[in-house]
């Protein structure tokens, strides 16, 4: 199992559905989380319950059930559904169930931005920090501009520039027009719209 | 596949959550509709009343199903917890020998010697190895501050992880075409692999750009 033999046989097999002539490759797609962590969690929380209830069926079996376990009987048999402790326990359940759900159904890993291939059998990401850095390099590149701090989501790149010794309205266009430019060429799937917010170094 | 499993299972499981604590709150608070009948509809029972549990253990399955459930379930769980920590590395690849050593056994020692790859006309290679040498490769693409390479065992053959730290302001198609003509490539033809599938993570360290005197 642990051998690969070569597929050089395999060159038959088709390309696939992107011909790698064309410049669409594969569709990028979000990077998807396996989410071996929360999994790793639920299968001990409910190996746990399972294994107790094992313990308590053969513990019974054998008569040698824990004191805690006859303790346990007496909580269930002797209080009654309206307290206030089960249905705290019920809502603490909907509300586990219901974040559970969502980790299922969302992708995770939302730092990595999806990029556009530029190979056939490539599928490429880059994190958010990345395309961030990336951005503010080009906008200190500009004559005026003391640093800038960025923000980036999956729609927007928001950049605060400080700047001073230039008129803002240039120079907001003129960082505009390169950080439009910029973002164009990053590669990333969907383009960031850049949003430039310009703070004077002094006067404030 | 172990993505699938992974949120196929969260999903029942907190689905099995969500609706059972819904239910759990109905029957305290006393929600369930008259249908239901009485048995659901009072609150003011104990949760398990000692005559539920005398019906339930005279019950011929109860003792299969006491066993039963919470054996199979645990041994699922523990399969479910165990996969988590399963690592597909891709171990050994065997590539065709071409050189004028061919069918001399490894490094042309003669065959007899009961060692991996002993086959007439066979090498193979450490996919470790073959990683390393990836990862050394794309550290010379210029603008490439650090690179590490693994490569994944998966149903068609192996797949590339790379994992690519660039310098300050670098264009990442330069980066990502420069993987694809030198680097993949050279793995490729290594290896004799027709194709393989890569996956990369862009990195950059952040930076200042050189300032232009005007």
């Amino acid at each position: 199992m642990s051998v690969l033999d070569a597929p050089l046989d395999k060159s038959s097999e088709p390309p696939g559905p992107g011909t790698p002539e064309s410049e669409e490759f594969r569709k990028p797609r979000r990077a998807w989380s396996p989410r071996g962590f929360v999994a790793a969690l639920t299968a001990l929380g409910i190996g746990g319950l399972a294994g107790t209830a094992l313990f308590f069926g053969v513990a019974a079996r054998l008569e040698h059930t824990p004191e805690w376990a006859y303790d346990l009987l007496d909580w269930v048999q002797s209080h009654e559904w309206t307290e206030r402790w089960v249905w705290i326990g019920g809502i603490v359940a909907a509300v586990v169930g219901a974040w559970l759900l969502l980790l299922a159904w969302t992708p995770g890993r939302r730092h990595l931005l999806p990029l556009r291939p530029v190979a056939p059998d490539m599928s490429a990401y880059m994190t958010r920090r990345t395309a961030g850095n990336l951005l503010r390099h080009t906008a200190l590149t500009s004559t005026g501009v003391l640093d800038a701090r960025v923000r980036v989501t999956r729609r927007k790149a928001v950049l605060r520039v400080d700047y001073h010794f230039r008129d803002p309205d240039e120079l907001h266009e003129e960082l505009e027009e390169a950080l439009r430019d910029r973002a164009q060429s990053l590669l990333l799937a969907r383009v960031p719209v850049v949003d430039v917010r310009l703070q004077p170094a002094s006067g404030r | 596949m172990r993505r699938v499993v992974n949120r196929i299972l969260l999903s029942l499981v907190g689905l099995g959550l969500l609706v059972g604590g819904l239910g759990v709150i109905a029957r305290s608070r006393g929600w369930f509709r008259d249908s239901l009948g009485d048995v659901l509809r009072n609150p003011y029972k104990p949760i398990i009343t000692p005559s539920q549990t005398e019906r339930l253990v005279d019950r011929d399955w109860w003792w299969w199903f006491a066993f039963g459930v919470p054996g199979v379930v645990l041994v699922l769980c523990l399969w479910w917890f165990l996969a988590q920590f399963r690592r597909r590395p891709v171990r050994l690849i065997r590539v065709t020998d071409v050189s004028e050593d061919a069918g001399g056994g490894p490094s042309g020692l003669g065959t007899g010697f009961g060692l991996v790859g002993d086959d007439a006309d066979t090498i193979t290679v450490n996919g470790y190895a073959l990683a390393d040498a990836i990862a050394d490769d794309l550290e010379r693409v210029p603008d490439v501050a650090d690179a590490h390479a693994r490569l994944v065992r998966r149903h068609r053959g192996p797949r590339l992880k790379l994992s690519v730290r660039t310098e300050a302001g670098v264009e990442p198609r330069a980066v990502l075409e420069a993987i694809r003509e030198d680097v993949l490539a050279h793995g490729r033809d290594a290896v004799e692999l027709e194709r393989l599938p890569v996956t990369v993570e862009l990195r950059s360290a952040k930076g200042l750009p050189k300032r232009r005197l005007e």
